[in-house]
């Protein structure tokens, strides 16, 4: 038993039973935790707004034997750009959906907190939201112990592209080495951006350009990583995002 | 087992009801078991009934015993305002207030990447012929005020907008009856922009 304070995100919410909602918080503390919020969907619950997915709040959870119940809740930051664009809300969404498939419940993971709030912030400020998605993908990647080796060829050293990406070992290589049957062409422009991503992170960001056609790039290889690291073949929000994306 | 079949299956069937675990269903198969035979049969009549008789609108896909639903089939509405909203049962939280006199239309659910659903999934389409027929004044959304149910309504709104229909959207604020201490800073700053002269 016991309770658990602790800043949050919300992740994703489920209704439940008559007028509950279980709900999927990234917790600073204890990482991937769900709770139940008892009445929120009710008109006058004091705890519907803080619940809502893509709110960071300070959070009093309650331990129970199987489930754990929320007691007490206050907004820290809305995100309201967030829940104002459709596009970025569908980013946030596909953030949310990554952070979610890439932990477990109750296994705590500080830099995934620390990395997907700095990513949040970035899709409010950032003109391109895309931009904002790879860099936080492969951040992500990193954060999860799978950082591709984006430094050079990683057989001949050499550090001209254009490459091919190896997806079995995850790195460069470059079009003198015998090239893997699991690969795919990588421009050297591409390539220069994913590493200045990893290296960087989301420090002055806006000052690197990220053009469509690099973007759809790294897009996919990312796509493929992710796919490998976290053992899904699909999410389902980028389905939804690609969409948008074609319409805008 | 405990149970003889008829009331283990009983048990397992009220089971398959939202938030009864087992020790409400057997409580509730006990209950029916004390119960006259032909409350039971009026029990057991009225969910057959309920479930092969009921029908979605061929309008609005509202819940219906007849192709039409009883709003959309009454010619005093006002066929020139619809009031999108996400399911049946909003239509009827609607039409308890006595004051809307337009008809509705009913998506189906909010648009949730998460969970895969996606505008495709939503009667969006359906919503879009309807305004085809070109009488259609204003769309009024409806939509639950949480984020799945904006993200909705800003879907339908870029969809709509470029056919030159007004489309409005209901007002967010305190609900009747609350103290203002007790609100969230989203919902006041919500409530203060929408605010209007008094």
């Amino acid at each position: 038993m016991g309770e658990l304070k602790s800043h949050a995100l919300v992740l994703r919410t489920r209704d439940y039973r008559e007028a509950d909602r279980l709900v999927t918080f990234l917790t600073r503390e204890e990482g991937k935790v769900t709770a139940v919020a008892r009445g929120v969907r009710k008109t006058k619950s004091k705890l519907s707004a803080v619940v809502e997915p893509l709110t960071l709040g300070f959070f009093l959870l309650h331990r129970g034997k199987s489930l754990d119940t929320l007691i007490q809740g206050e907004i820290v930051k809305p995100y309201r750009k967030l829940r104002e664009d459709l596009l970025l809300f569908a980013y946030g969404q596909y953030f949310c959906e990554l952070c979610e498939a890439a932990l477990p419940e109750r296994e705590p993971s500080l830099p995934v907190f620390l990395l997907v709030l700095t990513a949040l912030e970035a899709l409010e400020s950032d003109s391109q939201p895309a931009r904002v998605a790879r860099c936080f993908e492969l951040n992500l990647l990193e954060t999860l112990g799978y950082r591709p080796a984006m430094e050079n060829c990683q057989h001949c050293g050499s550090s001209t592209g254009p490459f091919y990406f190896d997806f079995i070992n995850d790195g460069l290589v470059c079009k003198n080495c015998p090239i893997p049957g699991e690969s795919r062409l990588l421009s050297g422009a591409a390539a220069a951006v994913m590493k200045r991503f990893l290296n960087n992170g989301f420090h002055r960001l806006s000052v690197c350009g990220v053009p469509s056609s690099l973007n759809y790039e790294i897009a996919h290889i990312n796509a493929e990583l992710l796919k490998k690291a976290l053992g899904k073949s699909r999410f389902k929000s980028v389905e939804f995002l690609q969409s948008l994306e074609e319409w805008s | 087992m405990l149970y003889p079949e008829p009331i283990a299956r009983l048990i397992e069937a009220f089971q398959k009801l939202p938030g009864v675990g087992p020790k409400t269903a057997q409580r509730l198969a006990l209950f029916v078991l004390n119960l006259p035979r032909e409350e039971v049969v009026f029990m057991a009549r009225a969910m057959v009934d309920a479930k092969d008789k009921t029908k979605y609108c061929q309008i609005c896909g509202n819940f219906s015993d007849s192709d039409v639903c009883f709003v959309c089939g009454d010619k005093r509405r006002d066929v020139h305002t619809i009031c999108v909203v996400q399911d049946a049962r909003d239509v009827l939280a609607m039409e308890k207030m006595r004051e809307f006199k337009g008809v509705y239309h009913v998506l189906g659910g909010a648009i949730s990447p998460m969970d895969g659903i996606g505008p495709d999934q939503l009667r969006i389409r359906q919503l879009l012929e309807r305004l085809k027929s070109g009488q259609i004044r204003e769309l009024i959304l409806a939509t639950n005020p949480n984020v799945e149910g904006e993200a909705t309504a800003m879907y339908v709104s870029r969809v709509v907008k470029p056919l030159g229909i007004r489309v409005t959207r209901i007002a967010h604020g305190l609900p009747v009856g609350a103290d203002l201490e007790y609100a969230d800073e989203v919902t006041l700053s919500r409530a203060l922009e929408g605010r209007r002269d008094f």
